[in-house]
């Protein structure tokens, strides 16, 4: 189904309602009109059959009148069993020379009985040609009334829609700006208008019960991740104690490292999730100047046991100073997690570019042949390998940090056996 | 060795980060109550440098948490409150030691050490196994009477290993301790062999009567 406004909507009915209306009032004005003009052109052949009478017994020869002449009436002899006390009147059409064509004539048929005691017949008619104009004159009344009806409603209803409806278009503005957990302008405006003000507070009512829940759910998340924490390192340092002190056999320290492993796969899950949403709740606010060039080039010296052992050669190329206004504890977290994941899903004796330019930042790096799905990566748990260690939340957490800062993007792009992150900011 | 620095003032985190950094300690700082806990309870460290007053909590109640998880760091309470009320109600938590601020550095260095030396080593200022004798203070080892010549994280390494020997350590405590709490997002921790292969070269090429064993996946044991 075709979508129209609330405007063209609204206007749309009223056209063709008031289309209807105007024809059968027109119908009706006309029958009635009509009816009057017949009354009136009756009323004058009546008047005329009593002067042509009057006439007629003063003046014998007009009896001799059969045919219609300039008078518009004729005079004809008729039996006494015929005789009829009555007037007809009704419409017929005659020739006329005058156009060589049929023309309607309003006709009164009428007996008398003349001076002579004789039964007579008498017929008056007069034309009605003008009537048919009338009608036609009616029609465009109607047409251009119709015509000034539509458009003068056009107006008012654009004009008073706009007017009244001014209200729920910024309520709908409102409602598009919106964003989970970013209170917006809360300050409602004066409505003059009743029901307006009550969806505009209906709707405020509606977000903060939402935003609630919404925090709620978040607090429960963060609450959670924080109690599991505990008693998942508990665990771990239980282990690592009967591991240090040598409690076990060779089989039995496997299985007990196992179990470690995997709680501390559990604990780093955890650690992320909490990362995830202390991101979302703006726990890093601080912010200032962060050189990120110079930022990749300490991790990249941090982490150079882990990229030594992978054999992978580093290329930092600075083409430009990529510097900005950001949290430094984000702007860490979001290097860190991008260069441990070049390096992490690269193969031994692998190849990384870090190339900073003024407002992007790319990492590009080899690794599977194939290329990722770009629109699912930086889904929550989204893992394209089968690595068990992944929690599947790093990208995750970096589009979160790139979320926070408006302007900035992070894109996937796979070209030559490549595969690129490519982090911009200022875009427009 | 590792220190954990809770501070939630950025000057005087920055300064005695920077100042332990520089006697090659690996320090890793939070600065709030929030991520302390999520730090303390996450890893272990060498030494703990605690501020009290932070902005979403006490540091005396960090305190109490290190201590009800029966975590053995030792900790040291920066304040800037130097009253013995505090010093005494912080000692009884159980806090090793206690700094009112303002400090001079020297001294939270000469204090870290002393922990850390209560800690690992027995209090002794040399630590001993087998030939090998290691200074923490001046960060040298000795084999027999031969100078040892390492590098950082060598040395980092074979500290580690002294003051815990004849101990299966694994590769995740190995790698948290010389190379920081960020390590354990590495996928694999098999670049601590690397390290540990040179280490022992050096050793072997002094005499040292201890040796790394492996334990198959699992870490190493020095005997």
């Amino acid at each position: 189904m075709m979508k129209v406004s609330l405007k063209y909507y609204t206007i749309k009915y009223l056209i063709t309602i008031l289309l209807l209306i105007i024809a059968v009032w027109a119908a009706l004005f006309y029958a009635y009109i009509l009816d009057e003009v017949y009354d009136n052109v009756d009323d004058g052949l009546k008047n005329r059959k009593i002067q042509i009478i009057k006439a007629v017994y003063l003046d014998e020869h007009l009896l001799k009148n059969n045919e219609f002449g300039f008078n518009e009436f004729k005079i004809n002899p008729i039996s006494a069993a015929e005789h009829q006390e009555k007037n007809k009147l009704f419409n017929k059409m005659y020739y006329m020379e005058y156009d060589d064509e049929e023309q309607p004539y309003r006709v009164l048929e009428t007996d008398f009985i003349d001076q002579f005691g004789k039964y007579q017949k008498l017929t008056i008619r007069t034309s009605t040609v003008e009537e048919d104009e009338l009608v036609y004159d009616l029609t465009t009344a109607l047409i251009v009334l119709y015509l000034l009806l539509v458009v003068s409603i056009i107006g008012i209803n654009g004009f008073l829609l706009h007017k009244a409806m001014k209200p729920f278009y910024r309520i709908l503005d409102k409602l598009k700006k919106y964003q989970f957990g970013i209170s917006s302008d809360k300050e409602s405006p004066k409505y003059s208008i009743k029901e307006f003000e009550e969806l505009d507070r209906e709707i405020n009512e509606m977000i903060d019960r939402n935003e609630l829940a919404f925090n709620q759910q978040k607090q429960f998340i963060e609450n959670a991740s924080h109690e599991l924490q505990t008693p998942l390192a508990i665990a771990i340092n239980k282990i690592d104690l009967a591991i240090q002190n040598d409690q076990f056999d060779e089989k039995d320290m496997n299985f007990f490292t196992d179990i470690k492993n995997d709680l501390g796969r559990m604990a780093s899950l955890n650690k992320s999730l909490l990362m995830l949403s202390k991101i979302e709740n703006n726990q890093f606010s601080t912010l200032s100047h962060v050189n990120f060039t110079a930022m990749i080039k300490e991790l990249v010296n941090s982490y150079e046991d882990f990229i030594e052992y992978k054999e992978i050669k580093v290329n930092l190329l600075d083409k430009e100073i990529f510097e900005t206004i950001f949290s430094p504890d984000l702007a860490n977290i979001l290097l860190s997690n991008l260069l441990k994941n070049a390096v992490r899903y690269n193969h031994q004796n692998g190849i990384l570019n870090i190339i900073t330019e003024k407002d992007r930042m790319i990492f590009q790096n080899t690794g599977s042949m194939n290329p990722l799905d770009g629109k699912k990566i930086f889904n929550r748990f989204f893992k394209q390998s089968t690595d068990s260690s992944s929690t599947g939340l790093g990208l995750s957490i970096i589009k979160t940090i790139i979320k926070q800062y408006p302007g900035w993007d992070i894109v996937y792009d796979f070209e030559d056996g490549m595969h690129s992150f490519i982090l911009s900011k200022n875009k427009s | 060795m590792k220190i954990l620095l809770v501070e939630d003032e950025a000057e005087l985190r920055n300064t005695v980060q920077s100042f332990l950094e520089a006697q090659h300690f690996i320090v890793e700082s939070a600065s709030d109550y929030s991520s302390g806990l999520d730090k303390i309870i996450s890893y272990e460290y060498d030494c703990i440098l605690l501020d009290i007053m932070l902005p979403d909590g006490s540091g005396m109640d960090l305190l109490k948490e290190i201590k009800s998880m029966h975590k053995k760091d030792p900790v040291i309470i920066l304040s800037a409150k130097d009253s013995v009320d505090d010093k005494v109600s912080g000692l009884e938590i159980g806090a090793d030691d206690y700094l009112a601020k303002p400090f001079h550095l020297a001294e939270l260095m000469a204090r870290i050490k002393s922990v850390i030396r209560r800690k690992n080593q027995d209090g002794e200022n040399i630590i001993t196994y087998k030939n090998i004798f290691v200074d923490p203070d001046n960060r040298k080892v000795k084999i027999g009477n031969e100078e040892l010549i390492l590098n950082r994280k060598e040395y980092d390494l074979l500290y580690y290993f002294v003051i815990h020997p004849e101990k299966t350590l694994q590769k995740t405590m190995l790698a948290e301790a010389i190379w920081g709490d960020y390590i354990d997002q590495a996928d694999s921790l098999d670049f601590i062999y690397s390290q540990i292969k040179n280490l022992r070269k050096k050793l072997k090429a002094l005499g040292a009567e201890a040796d790394f064993q492996a334990v198959y996946g699992i870490g190493y044991k020095f005997v």
